[in-house]
Parts: C-alpha cells; sequence; structure tokens
C-alpha cells in the first residue's frame, strides 16, 4: 500500500561516478524525460534538493534518473552564511532526500540568503571576516552533525565587494575547509566572474586554493551587462550561455591544479537542449583528461 | 556594523521600495568598496534578481489568475505581495499561501471579485501537485473493516486532497477558453471543487454539496459514524456506500484507522 523509501529503486546504480566519466550536468525539469529517454554518456547529474523537497512528479522523474546516474544535491537553501542558525526544517528536508537518494556529494554556497524569517532567494555576499568566517563554520559544523557527512561549500559570484575584508575570498575558503572538514566546490566561472568584477587575477586565486580541499568544480554561462558612463561592466552569473572561452582556459589551469575532479555543468536560465549540455559535458571531459597528460605526475 | 546588521540591513533594502536603493543608508553604504559602477547599480544586481525570481515563482504558482487578468497584473501584483510577505523559506513550491488573500483585499482586483477564488484555486492545484507520496487505500482493503466497525473508523484523506467552494462557476472559470469569442460568464451556482491527485497530474472534480460536506466532515478527522450524522442532518438521502466507491476510485483515501 505504502511507497516504501528503502525500495524504491527498480536499479539504482552506484553512488560514485565512474572515475572515467567525472563531468556531469545539472538536470532541471525541461530535461527529465529527454535524460530518462536518451540516457546520454554523461557520468553523474545535479539537482537543486528545494526543487524536491514535495511528492509528486518532481520525485517521480528524480527516482527514474538516479537509477540511471550517480547524483549530487547541490542545495541552494541552507543559508549557510547567516547569523541565523540554519533552519532544521530545511535540514530535515534534505536529509530525507539524502536518506532516499544517497547522493555522493552534498553541497551549498558561500552566501547567505535567510535573515528575519525572510528568504531572498539569491546568494548574498559576505564579507571575509573572522566574524563571518565564525558564523560560516558553525553552520557548516550544525549542517554536517545533522547529514552525518560531509558537505562541500562553493565560492560565490559577487556583484558588490566589502571594504571589511580580513583576507581574499580564497583564503577564506581554504580557512573554512580547514576548520569544519567540507570540501570546497570550486565554481570556475564564478571566480572569473568576480575576477572581472572585483578586478584580480583570477589565475592567482586558482593558485591560491589549497587542492587538498578541492572535491567538485562547476563550469557555466555568464552575461555581461553595461552601464552609462564607464566602460566597466558587471558580470552576471546566469547560467544562461555556453561556457566562455576565458572560463575553459581557467578550469583547464585548474584541471592541471587539482587532478581529475568531479565537474558539473551548469545552465539555468533560457535552457537549450540536452544535447548542447551534454556537448558542453564532454569538452569539460575532454580537458580534464588533456590536462592530466600535461601533467607529469598526475598519475601518482 | 556586525554581519547579523548587515543582513538585516540588505534584506529591508531588497524588500523596500524600489527606489530604496537609490539611497540606501550611509552606515550600510560605507560597508562595500566603490568602483565605476555605482552602488545603486551594485544593489539593483541583488534587488533585480530578488524581486523578479519571486514574482515569477508567484506567476508560475498562479495560471489562472494570469489567464483571466493577464501577465502584467499578476507581476504587479505579485511584486507587492512579495514586498509584504517575503517567502520564509527556500522551497518556493511553498510560497504564495497568503497571495488569494492578498488579491481578496487588493483594490486593483475589485471589479473582478472572482479573481481570489480563482487564486485560492491555483493554490490548492499547487499544493495537490506538490503534496507527499502517501498510500492509496483501494477498495480491497475495505474488506479488513469489520461491519459493526465502520461508525468508530476514521478514513484518512490524501495529502493531495483539497476541497474549495465558491459563489462563482470555478470549474467553467477554470477551463475558459481565453482564446475563444466567447466572454467568460462568471454567473452561475454556488461551485463546490475536489483537487486530487490521480497518479502524477492533478484532477479537478465538481462535487455535490452534500459529497462536498463529507469530504469536510473527514477532512476534520471525525470517525465515519460522526461525520454521517452531520451530513445526514441536512441531507437525508445522502448515499455514502455510493460516496466510498467513487471516491475509492479516484485514489482520494489513504488509510483508515480506528477512532482514537
Amino acid at each position: 500500500m505504502a511507497a516504501n523509501t528503502n525500495n524504491l529503486f527498480s536499479n539504482p546504480i552506484p553512488a560514485k561516478p565512474d572515475p572515467g566519466a567525472p563531468v556531469g550536468v545539472g538536470l532541471r525539469f525541461r530535461h527529465h524525460k529527454d535524460l530518462i529517454e536518451q540516457q546520454p554518456d554523461i557520468g553523474w547529474i545535479e539537482v537543486h534538493p528545494e526543487n524536491y523537497f514535495s511528492g509528486g512528479k518532481p520525485r517521480h522523474y528524480l527516482t527514474k534518473a538516479r537509477e540511471l546516474y550517480p547524483l549530487s544535491l547541490h542545495a541552494v537553501g541552507l543559508s549557510l552564511g547567516s547569523t541565523e542558525r540554519v533552519s532544521k526544517e530545511h535540514l530535515a528536508d534534505m536529509k530525507e532526500l539524502i536518506d532516499i537518494y544517497e547522493p555522493f556529494h552534498v553541497s551549498d554556497h558561500a552566501s547567505w540568503s535567510m535573515s528575519g524569517n525572510a528568504h531572498l532567494n539569491d546568494l548574498m555576499p559576505l564579507p571575509y571576516t573572522s566574524e563571518t568566517l565564525a558564523t560560516l563554520c558553525r553552520n557548516i559544523d550544525e549542517t554536517q552533525e545533522y547529514f552525518g557527512r560531509q558537505i562541500l561549500v562553493e565560492n560565490p559570484s559577487t556583484y558588490i565587494a566589502f571594504a571589511n575584508n580580513e583576507m581574499t575570498e580564497y583564503e577564506f575558503m581554504n580557512a573554512a575547509a580547514k576548520q569544519t572538514g567540507c570540501k570546497i566546490l570550486l565554481d570556475v566561472n564564478n571566480i572569473y566572474v568576480q575576477s572581472h568584477n572585483h578586478e584580480f587575477d583570477p589565475y592567482t586565486y586558482i593558485d591560491g586554493i589549497d587542492p587538498q580541499f578541492v572535491g567538485e568544480m562547476h563550469l557555466a554561462g555568464h552575461s555581461e551587462r553595461a552601464y552609462e558612463n564607464t566602460d566597466k561592466t558587471l558580470l552576471i552569473d546566469t547560467h544562461s550561455k555556453p561556457v566562455r572561452s576565458e572560463v575553459w582556459d581557467l578550469y583547464a589551469h585548474a584541471a592541471r591544479r587539482f587532478g581529475v575532479t568531479p565537474t558539473l555543468i551548469e545552465w539555468d536560465e533560457d535552457i537549450p537542449a540536452l544535447e548542447v549540455l551534454v556537448t558542453e559535458a564532454h569538452s569539460a571531459r575532454d580537458i580534464l583528461f588533456e590536462q592530466q597528460e600535461s601533467v607529469p605526475h598526475a598519475a601518482e | 556594523m556586525q554581519l547579523s546588521d548587515m543582513q538585516k540591513e540588505f534584506t529591508t533594502l531588497l524588500f523596500s521600495s524600489p527606489d530604496a536603493v537609490e539611497n540606501p543608508p550611509a552606515a550600510f553604504a560605507a560597508l562595500f568598496e566603490r568602483n565605476d559602477i555605482s552602488l545603486t547599480e551594485q544593489l539593483k544586481v541583488y534587488r533585480n534578481h530578488v524581486v523578479i525570481s519571486l514574482s515569477k515563482a508567484l506567476a508560475m504558482t498562479f495560471p489562472l489568475v494570469e489567464k483571466l487578468a493577464g501577465r502584467d497584473f499578476l507581476m504587479d501584483a505579485a511584486k507587492m505581495y512579495l514586498r509584504e510577505h517575503p517567502p520564509m523559506e527556500a522551497c518556493l513550491d511553498r510560497y504564495g499561501g497568503g497571495f488569494p488573500d492578498f488579491l481578496r483585499h487588493a483594490p486593483q482586483a475589485n471589479a473582478t471579485p472572482y479573481l481570489a477564488d480563482a487564486a485560492a484555486l491555483d493554490w490548492l492545484i499547487n499544493e495537490s501537485k506538490c503534496a507527499k507520496d502517501d498510500p492509496v487505500l483501494r477498495a480491497e482493503d475495505l474488506a479488513a473493516i469489520a461491519p459493526d466497525a465502520y461508525a468508530d473508523t476514521v478514513f484518512v484523506l490524501r495529502d493531495n486532497v483539497k476541497l474549495i467552494r465558491s459563489p462563482y462557476p470555478l470549474h467553467a472559470i477554470y477551463n475558459y477558453d481565453e482564446s475563444s469569442d466567447e466572454e467568460l460568464d462568471i454567473t452561475g451556482p454556488e461551485t463546490f471543487l475536489l483537487v486530487t491527485r490521480l497518479g502524477l497530474d492533478v484532477k479537478i472534480f465538481n462535487l455535490n454539496s452534500d459529497e462536498f460536506m463529507m469530504f469536510e466532515q473527514l477532512e476534520d478527522g471525525k470517525p465515519l459514524g460522526e461525520c454521517l450524522e452531520v451530513v445526514m442532518a441536512v441531507h437525508p438521502a445522502f448515499n455514502f456506500a455510493e460516496f466510498l466507491q467513487n471516491y475509492i476510485a479516484l485514489e482520494t483515501f489513504s488509510a483508515f484507522v480506528p477512532k482514537g
């Protein structure tokens, strides 16, 4: 009579991606049926758990998709940087999905979105101070304890910079990983977007990240916004376009430094046919493996 | 400024009137580095994303309101609503439960008094669509109930079962084809509707007033004997056996439990 969550899958594949297939794509609603029918050559899929807290169609398709691919749950609502504590209801909703779908990664962002019982539905920026680090680490600790597992935390895209930063963002990310035991989800597009917006060298950022902390990388497209009375533009992390060539170059550099690392192609606005994402995923896979051949000690 | 105060100020600014980002408080503005793009433009990136993403989320939940009143009306109403009632959690499937009442009291909706009921129907469809996957009670399961135990048995409705009544012909309004030449006719008898998920799809059924009353009693968690007492006082000809057969077939019950 009741659906037994322990027997949800007719033929679940293992949780972890095959080492030979380290690149996945973000699964959004419009590709649910295509993914299940076409079963493209990708290593894994990613979903935002907040879209699957409910029953019905989303979970039906997620169950089918999980029978075909390893899964990463990439949250957008834990608000790990909020001075308010992480919502117990949100943790419980995510834990239910973790128990059912056995993701190989669970992640969220180094940002905040909750304040005073209002959820902003955006990844809001943080100043990189010791106070912020303590807040973020407290929330990561509580989350990891609740889930009983390690999480990954992603570097954000920001459009405004704080004047009172006490450290760089990469120093902040390293420190959070060192203090909490979480991994860094390194979004290469976000580094590029920020390097343009805040005028720093993105390669210095990559070189500043401690390789032992990197557990996953992300790639996506961004948009450029122009303003009157200035030549300066803002790059916006819209996830609405192909990965830009500058970001591919930066990814190649990251691939050399961090080795074969699970990598995701994200596309959330103006979503094209699934084949387009799969082609991007194959490009990422090629770069990832090519870069290992150019590193003499990568196989050790 | 402490981190908590920055987050409160930022939140207040984004949910304030659209021109609030033009003149942020001095202490808040002093937190940020300046470059050739003004602070206002930088803040607008966040404000626009928050307002547009939340109003689009609301628009997706209220397609009937959009059909009846148009996209511009819905987006304007959504923007007003979200400023007064920001979401309180990240799961946007659960955002917008107060929107029908907001429309009921919005001066802009005075000319279309049926719009709030249409929004309420949209919300129930959304709730039904997003309800948890609970078990389905089948006709063969009823054999486990002893005939003399029926009166003390509580029939549990599935999480996706929702009820709505309206003085307007809500089902006809729901099915109205806005591309047709016929004008929307809002006159008609009071409507009683059942919203339920059959398989993966949400369906809407017209109910008789006695069936609606019975569902209301069941929704309150009363044992069958008490439900029938209330319903048959008003509708003495109510046929429970037929009701049970019809709605078991529509997968509206999840279980039966003894009176607790």
